[in-house]
């Protein structure tokens, strides 16, 4: 059957029902969108004819339900980092380098420094830029609740009247996170990500399968970064099953868990009591927070990992994870024939694009013996 | 053609602790030798020379979810699929382990299917946890041929002991379960080393590519995904493999809380009410020697690599970050040290780098999937240090004084190793830490009062004697210029033909233990393997080891 329409991420309950059906259509043509890719700029990016829009086409009986998750701190900066240390403190210096749909705010202790909370979000940008540009007042009522009682309409919007996602309480990682700001970390690009993922790819007479190699021929994404290619090697692998793909409803990032073994509090109490979803559903949570209640007579700084005291919101960002949810169907029937080249700037020749991206000679698979 | 069912699969054998490696042997169905399934045998290798029943009193102190739940009360499943449906009876008992995970590891499980590798024995082993919210309690070890019950596919169970605070092995042998030890077995002659403590060195989990990218694991970094399986294998739909999770999840949910709940144990049962800490030693062959390793890999895959990319190293392979570092909070200015995709690229050609299996048969030409796959420091080691440091039985000063002792070499050390003959057997805790700093300075200086230039004595003292305010910087300072010397001779061919030649040293030693089961898990080269070990130099530059002493 047919999707009736998208619901808003989480199934937060923001809109009213006219911005309910207008948010269905602003997914439903990124889907299309999707469904489309960019043939005019890019050879080898469409059609991708196994990715589908559930609003517009059926999804099948034999339709499977699949959770794809990977860890919420950047990948990008700990391959770059030579220690703990180093990589918690550089992520800490700006939102742009929490890429992986994962993105938080550290709140201090003004006298100890330690921290008393750390705010987590993984609500996509448009849903905000939409919500507060339809309804400013619920926006700025959302901004006062969840991040700071003082924050004023005029902080939220520029001079023009749009909406700022950089605006004071969300530019940074002391004052605040509402939503998703790194200029990867969108509904867009996660849509872009399942649709250009479900291409299957057969270069020089070899099916692509891998993670990485998918990623850097079919170029749907950030090649260094956790989520990304493990996504797009997780959506392939369905459509190499003859599959048709789309994504679940409602399409959005999602808070998977947080591990909280080798966590250590100081009155022995369950240190993922503390981790509370504020917004969205159970199931599809969108916001989390990190904080100890007063009571408990210590603050999350207090509480050890491993042995050492909280001192980023990075040390818990090693344990959260991340998810999406994809959806299969019509398994085997897809008739749809791999492509054969690697997406390519049509301003590229041939090649160029093709020597861009190489196929080791680990990939030729042999067998001889040798002794 | 062989199927992943018919692969044989005994790995380490709990009974006679040696990894088959004959092919007719393993993979001859032939008839098994069966002891009584109805009991439960105990054979602690070291100490019994046969299975035999264990008697009530023995049996009594097992008191882990599986004996509790299954051995006691006379259910003795013989296949993993059993084991788990006995678990599952449980699930509404207050004592049942509901909670179930299942995790995939394979060597081959990056090479895909087709009818030219169909006979490729991948490797393929699954871990399952049980457990009922909070820790795991049980880690069942088995090939994935779920429903066998015969010693070609091995099924072994680690069970936490929560009373007595160990871990209990098990495995299903010769149609029966046998006891195989707890973790303190590991720790002392005659058992240590024998049986499951030949690859459970110190009593613990064992997780090999413990790290980001989780080389051979299924993980977020890559996935094992059901194209490695021929067509029609049922277990493309067997709910263990179609809902794995990834190996992140078990380095950190199940194998480093595990290796650090039975190491607080092991500390807290060597610590007296009066301050005396004992088995000192046992505690600090962690610290000096290499008791056992994990494997760590540039996070790149190397057929990727293309001539004008750069290459990440793991920099552990460079020095023991995670202890100077990541416990003792050096904190220098470096960078991972990167060389050029084409050093790297020519290097797998002049070495020959291939994919070698057990029996001889080249399955694919160049490295592993990531790159450059090397031993580190184990994390159960480095677990160890933690404690210390955190019981205040070392200080950071006086264990970063030890460490930067060969620090270029973080595995194998010989040098570090010789400063074990300085600890003692016993120490007391103070109201500043504990007397072992000043124990071991004395016992050194009293062996010779003026060690020679070059000893590792004269190494450590010499560290030593830098000024409280000062050591931190001046090792910060160290290692910053190590790494300048790194950074010049990796992208020199003679400098990163060093590295890859160290790389193979060390992989050479860590074949030569049991815990190297496969020999898909590491590269081969056209090295001889009688060429003499290698050592780093502070200057970058690779050299000869001397003859191996203690």
């Amino acid at each position: 059957m047919k999707l009736e329409r998208f619901d808003p991420p989480g199934f937060l309950e923001d809109f009213n029902d006219e911005q309910r059906a207008r948010w269905s259509e602003i997914i439903s043509d990124q889907f299309d969108a999707g469904v489309q890719g960019r043939p005019d700029e890019f050879d080898f990016d469409a059609p991708r004819e196994q990715f589908y829009n559930p609003t517009q086409v059926e999804t099948g009986p034999d339709a499977q339900s699949v959770d794809i998750s990977w860890v919420g701190f950047p990948r990008s900066v700990e391959v770059t980092s030579v220690s703990d240390l180093q990589r918690w403190r550089k992520t800490e210096t700006s939102r742009t380098l929490q890429d992986e749909y994962c993105e938080w705010s550290v709140e201090r202790d003004p006298d100890s420094g330690k921290i008393t909370r750390v705010s987590f979000t993984c609500e996509g940008p448009e849903y905000w830029r939409f919500l507060a540009e339809t309804t400013p007042e619920v926006a700025l009522d959302l901004y006062r609740r969840f991040v700071n009682p003082q924050v004023e309409l005029g902080d939220l919007f520029l001079s023009n009247g749009q909406y700022n996602p950089l605006n004071r309480w969300n530019a940074s990682t002391v004052e605040g996170a509402m939503h998703l700001i790194q200029q990867s970390n969108t509904l867009g690009a996660e849509i872009e990500l399942a649709a250009g993922s479900s291409v299957v790819r057969e270069i020089d007479s070899k099916v692509l399968t891998g993670d990485r190699e998918l990623i850097e021929c079919g170029k749907y994404g950030g090649v260094e970064r956790h989520s990304d290619p493990h996504i797009g090697g997780q959506v392939n692998s369905l459509t190499r099953q003859k599959a048709d793909v789309t994504l679940a409803n409602p399409v959005g990032l999602y808070f998977d868990d947080l591990s909280t073994a080798d966590w250590e509090t100081p009155d022995d109490s369950d240190p993922k009591s503390f981790w509370t979803y504020v917004r969205g559903t159970e199931e599809k949570p969108v916001r989390a927070v990190y904080e100890v209640p007063p009571e408990q007579g210590f603050v999350v700084s207090d509480i050890t990992i491993s042995g050492r005291p909280i001192a980023f919101g990075a040390q818990i960002a090693d344990f959260v994870r991340i998810k999406l949810t994809g959806v299969a169907t019509r398994f085997g029937q897809s008739t749809v024939a791999p492509m054969t080249g690697c997406r390519r700037d049509k301003a590229l020749d041939e090649a160029a694009s093709l020597a861009s991206f190489a196929f080791g000679s680990a990939l030729d698979l042999e067998r001889a013996a040798t002794r | 053609m062989v199927s992943r069912e018919e692969h044989a699969f005994p790995t380490r054998h709990l009974i006679n602790g040696e990894a088959h490696r004959d092919r007719t042997e393993v993979e001859s169905f032939a008839v098994e030798p069966r002891l009584d399934a109805t009991k439960l045998l105990r054979y602690v290798k070291g100490i019994d020379e046969f299975p035999r029943p264990m008697d009530p009193s023995e049996i009594e102190r097992l008191r882990d979810p599986f004996a509790e739940l299954l051995l006691k009360r006379g259910t003795f499943p013989m296949s993993l699929r059993a084991v788990l449906v006995a678990f599952d009876a449980f699930n509404d008992d207050p004592l049942g382990l509901s909670d179930q995970e299942s995790y995939l590891v394979a060597e081959g499980g990056q090479i895909r299917w087709t009818p030219e590798t169909a006979s490729l024995n991948r490797g393929f082993r699954f871990a399952v946890t049980r457990e009922r919210g909070g820790e795991f309690q049980v880690l069942i070890s088995a090939s994935t041929s779920l429903d066998s019950e015969s010693d070609h596919h091995f099924l072994q169970v680690v069970g936490w002991d929560s009373d007595n605070r160990v871990y209990h092995y098990y495995e299903r042998r010769m149609g029966a379960w046998i006891w195989a030890g707890n973790s303190r077995h590991a720790l002392e002659p005659p058992t240590r080393g024998n049986g499951p403590f030949d690859s459970h060195v110190n009593g613990s989990l064992v997780m090999k590519e413990l790290k980001l990218p989780w080389t051979h694991w299924h993980s977020m970094s890559a996935s094992i995904q059901d194209d490695v399986l021929a067509p029609d294998d049922p277990l493309r739909t067997e709910p263990l493999f179609t809902g794995k999770k990834g190996a992140e999840d078990f380095e950190k949910r199940v194998i480093k809380s595990g290796i650090t709940r039975w190491n607080e144990a092991r500390l807290d049962g060597s610590v007296a009410d009066d301050g005396t800490v004992s088995g000192v030693p046992l505690l600090m062959r962690q610290v000096l020697e290499t008791t056992t390793i994990n494997l760590v890999s540039s996070d790149q895959e190397s057929h990727l690599v293309q001539e004008d990319s750069q290459l990440r190293l793991p920099t552990s392979f460079f020095f023991d970050r995670d202890a100077l570092l990541n416990r003792i909070d050096l904190d220098p200015q470096i960078d991972p040290i990167g060389v050029e995709g084409r050093l790297y690229l020519e290097s797998m050609e002049r070495y020959d780098f291939a994919l070698v299996d057990d029996w001889g048969t080249l399955w694919q030409k160049g490295d592993t999937f990531f790159a450059f796959l090397v031993p580190e420091p184990a994390f159960e080691d480095l677990d160890v240090l933690s404690q210390l440091l955190g019981r205040n039985i070392l200080t950071a000063r006086f264990a970063a004084c030890l460490l930067m002792v060969d620090f270029p070499n973080p595995v194998f050390s010989t040098r570090r190793r010789h400063l074990m003959r300085y600890v003692p057997d016993q120490v007391r805790l103070t109201g500043e830490g504990s007397d072992l700093p000043s124990a071991m300075v004395e016992a050194i200086e009293t062996a010779d009062p003026s060690p020679p230039p070059g000893s590792p004595e004269r190494e450590f003292l010499d560290n030593w004697s830098v000024p409280e305010a000062e050591w931190k910087a001046t090792f910060e300072r160290r290692i910053e210029q190590y790494f300048q010397a790194l950074a010049a001779k990796a992208n020199t061919e003679e400098g990163f033909d060093g590295f890859v030649r160290l790389a193979d040293s060390r992989r050479r030693e860590f074949r030569a233990s049991p815990l190297a089961e496969f020999g898909l898990t590491l590269p081969t080269t056209n090295i001889p393997k009688d060429e003499p070990f290698l050592q780093m130099t502070e200057d970058g530059t690779v050299v000869s080891t001397p003859r191996r002493t203690t």
